[in-house]
């Protein structure tokens, strides 16, 4: 008898190796692809290089932080985009971006379409609007638009995460009102079904006055603290849920909902809403 | 006249009965939500998460009122959580 139970517990552990070996082993075979997509924070470019240009392969952003995090984490990426950038650093990287300097939103919605047909990402890391100077957020709800046409044209469904974006080394107000419709843009989108999610890289990276190499533009520790926060969202296992993204409105009007938050993993999804006059009912 | 004599009284009793006081409907619920008080009702304290099911409801005690819902995949309750004004749970 104990024998018996010694043997199935011998074939489990067996069966449990096999599964696991096998899970570590698709992973690497399919690694997922990121494309990170904005501007200068993402392609490495700060404003020294106006008056001595450094060259491309040593531009990282926080794109070579974010490669190291999901590296040690033995988390396979394949970091896509039409441009190279950070090729000559040490450790090495996938060089592999979309970060184009000085773009605005407008300016990458127009070129969206074209990168996700180029690269096919499962993930886009979208970090725009700091050459906007304004906080409408039109630009980036064309830049969604577009990648909802591919999604729809190539039947590849493509996760975004989209950044409330850092703020300027000294506070900008014209930032924080940007991040502000970000929040209500991302709102309605994912009560729309929308497979997005916001990234509070404003506040939660926590950058400070000594995370800045000039006003704009993080040094390697803000690069840092900004690759830990998407690499935090990017290593939890991800379900999308649309049944989830429709249940606030089963309970209240879109127009009352005022912020969602769905987790990392896509199982919890958590709303502010105010009543209406009429009372709500679960 | 004696036909108009008993609809006059009957008049009379019937308008003394409906002129109670509303001392004892104090929450201030049937002005802005419409509801008259039930047993089963418990006044929101703002920050408390309350466990809500299916047909649970949540009627407004001031002009503004703002909830913060939690709900998980899968799971037949959420929570609730007041965040400003004041509101009624009313619990199927």
């Amino acid at each position: 008898m104990m024998k018996q139970k010694y043997l199935k517990l011998l074939i489990s552990f067996f069966t449990l190796s096999l599964i696991t070996t096998y899970i570590h082993a698709e992973e690497a075979s399919n690694p997922i692809k990121i494309m990170p997509l904005g501007d200068s924070i993402t392609s490495g470019y700060i404003l020294a290089d106006l008056d001595n240009p450094r060259p491309l392969s040593v531009r990282t952003g926080y794109r070579n932080h974010l490669w190291y995090i999901l590296n040690n984490a033995n988390f396979s990426a394949d970091f896509v985009g039409s441009q190279v950038a950070g090729q000559e650093i040490v450790p090495p990287f996938d060089p592999d971006h979309e970060g184009h300097r000085g773009w605005h939103s407008n300016d990458i919605a127009e070129k969206t379409y074209e990168y996700m047909t180029y690269s096919a990402p499962d993930i886009v890391l979208l970090h725009v609007g700091t050459n906007d100077y304004s906080t409408s957020v039109n630009g980036i709800a064309s830049i969604l638009n577009q990648i909802d046409l591919y999604e729809q044209a190539s039947g590849h469904s493509i996760r975004v995460l989209v950044a409330q974006i850092i703020d300027n080394a000294s506070p900008n107000g014209i930032i924080r009102g940007f991040n502000e419709n970000i929040q209500s843009l991302v709102t309605s989108r994912i009560l729309d079904g929308d497979n997005i999610m916001l990234v509070d890289m404003y506040r939660g990276a926590g950058l400070q006055g000594s995370d800045y190499t000039d006003m704009i533009h993080p040094n390697d520790s803000g690069y840092y603290k900004i690759a830990s926060v998407w690499a935090n969202i990017i290593m939890t296992p991800y379900t999308y849920n649309p049944e989830l993204s429709r249940f606030p409105t089963t309970i209240v009007p879109k127009g009352y909902i005022q912020s969602v938050n769905i987790n990392s993993s896509g199982d919890t999804i958590e709303f502010i809403t105010s009543v209406p006059a009429s009372g709500m009912t679960f | 006249m004696k036909n108009i004599l008993i609809f006059s009284i009957v008049a009379l009793l019937l308008s003394a009965c409906g002129g109670g006081s509303s001392s004892g409907n104090s929450t201030g619920s049937s002005s802005l939500s419409g509801i008259s008080p039930d047993k089963g009702d418990t006044s929101m304290v703002p920050n408390q998460q309350y466990v809500v099911s299916k047909g649970d409801q949540i009627f407004k005690e001031s002009d503004l009122v703002k909830v913060k819902i939690t709900h998980s995949d899968g799971n037949t309750q959420s929570t609730v959580e007041l965040i400003e004004g004041s509101a009624t749970l009313r619990k199927n």
